[in-house]
């Protein structure tokens, strides 16, 4: 289920035809969340920012190529995010400026105000997701945040964990399937 | 017949993002011929697609929205913006041809021919050339002169009068040919072409590790009279000029930085006394 309006798919195929509102509709759907991604992930505003604009302007360049088949519009639009994210990420680890992930502020900015609905719906699937993942083993919890919001590689947390390689992707499989069961379990499915 | 090599117990690092991109590549090739694999990479991508909804809320400046959607209305597929740069110069060019001289008829007409014979030549060069020879040639020769450089002391020397010459880089020929060949061989080489409905603009960064500079090698349509192309490079939110390119054949321009992933490559065409960062950009692809 998404926010009143149209599909996450119908905006999608508007922004194949240059539909700038469609793009709008867009970032009012998940602008927030991406941002919080890419902020999550390279630790600072202008950085998520550039994150941001680029991955965007992606969605608006490539929208007419989507496939449904692949996934869903929302789950491409963030991966895009969270590609760019991981990039910017690496170069600025291999520069030495990494900020580990469990240190980074949390924010709060009045700048904007969403609708309360919006904000609602968001904060509620959040709060779920969050859940979801203490239920998980630490390890796996441990090896699936290594990996997507550090952007680790699997040989780079086998040698972070000590433990075989073999082993890290069992706990990414494993964890993420699991992940699956505990939210089909609860109100928000992980294809909702 | 062997039994294929599944990669399921992959599929989890897959789609969080943790494998290499040898790794990457192994998985889709062998995904792209395995339905079982497929619908596991997919069950699990729909999973790791809800992760966003666990980080912590952080509410982005008020004009983010502003900016993603003035750059989306100002994109354009920059093949358009080219094409009609280079037709605005070419109509420039026979205006100007007509009006400064009296010609005879049979001469304009064979003019026209000629320009019709020229345009066809070329695109037919373009399109079939050996493009990485032609990027060669375009390394081994002098440089394009550079009007702008940017120090990494001088980050925002965007601003600086591109009519006051900062730097000419002082390269010999032998220097660019050993260049050219460590460039060919050991250089990052980012490929900024622009490929769509037939037309193709070859352009690409070439970094060599260890230097303090990277190398366009381009063949931009030609701009309209009286305009240039600019390459810039934006990092962290501050644009910095590269310089200016050479358009209307393929040419190297210097530019006086590293360009790393991550950097931001743009262009402009305004005037050449242009000063400033451009309002808006032809080309801007991330690297």
């Amino acid at each position: 289920m998404t926010p009143a309006g149209r599909s996450d798919e119908a905006i999608l195929a508007a922004l194949g035809q240059r539909d700038l509102n469609a793009l709008e509709e867009l970032y009012d759907r998940y602008g927030k969340v991406a941002y919080s991604l890419a902020y999550r992930i390279v630790g600072d505003r202008g950085g998520a920012e550039d994150v941001i604009q680029d991955a965007f302007l992606s969605v608006w360049r490539r929208a007419a190529s989507f496939k449904s088949d692949k996934g869903s519009a929302r789950n491409w639009l963030m991966s895009i995010v969270h590609h760019r994210a991981i990039d910017r990420l690496r170069h600025a680890a291999s520069s030495g400026a990494l900020i580990p992930f469990d240190e980074l502020p949390e924010v709060s900015d009045e700048s904007t105000r969403p609708s309360i609905w919006q904000q609602a719906w968001t904060s509620v699937r959040g709060d779920m997701v969050r859940k979801a993942l203490e239920r998980l083993p630490q390890e796996q919890k441990k090896s699936i945040e290594l990996a997507y919001f550090s952007g680790y590689t699997q040989a780079e947390i086998a040698s972070l964990m000590g433990v075989p390689l073999g082993t890290v992707k069992g706990r990414m499989r494993i964890g993420l399937q699991k992940l699956r069961t505990i939210l089909e379990g609860s109100e928000v499915g992980a294809t909702s | 017949m062997s039994e294929p090599q599944h990669v399921t117990e992959s599929a989890g690092a897959y789609v969080l993002g943790a494998l290499t991109e040898d790794e990457v590549r192994q998985v889709e090739a062998h995904a792209q011929e395995c339905p079982a694999c497929q619908q596991e990479i997919r069950d699990l991508r729909e999973v790791a697609g809800v992760l966003p909804l666990a980080c912590a809320v952080v509410e982005p400046q008020a004009n983010l929205k502003t900016k993603v959607l003035t750059a989306a209305q100002r994109d354009e597929p920059a093949q358009q913006v080219l094409r009609r740069a280079a037709q605005r110069a070419a109509d420039a060019q026979t205006l100007r041809s007509f009006w400064r001289r009296p010609v005879p008829v049979w001469a304009g007409v064979a003019g026209w021919v000629g320009v019709a014979c020229a345009c066809i030549v070329t695109g037919i060069f373009i399109g079939v050339t050996d493009e990485h020879a032609r990027m060669i040639a375009a390394l081994q020769a002098p440089p394009a002169r550079v009007l702008g450089k940017v120090t990494a002391a001088a980050d925002n020397a965007a601003n600086a009068p591109l009519s006051e010459p900062r730097s000419v880089f002082p390269v010999s020929l032998d220097q660019l040919q050993s260049q050219a060949i460590a460039l060919i061989g050991r250089s990052q080489v980012f490929d900024l072409s622009v490929r769509h409905s037939g037309d193709h603009i070859p352009a690409k960064i070439m970094q060599v590790p260890n230097e303090n500079h990277a190398m366009l090698v381009s063949d931009m349509p030609p701009a309209p009279a009286g305009q240039v192309y600019r390459v810039w490079l934006i990092r962290k939110g501050k644009t910095h000029l590269g310089g200016i390119v050479t358009a209307g054949k393929m040419v190297k321009t210097e530019i006086p930085m590293k360009v790393q992933m991550g950097d931001v490559i743009a262009f402009s065409m305004a005037p050449l006394n242009a000063t400033g960062i451009p309002d808006h950009f032809l080309m801007r692809q991330t690297l």
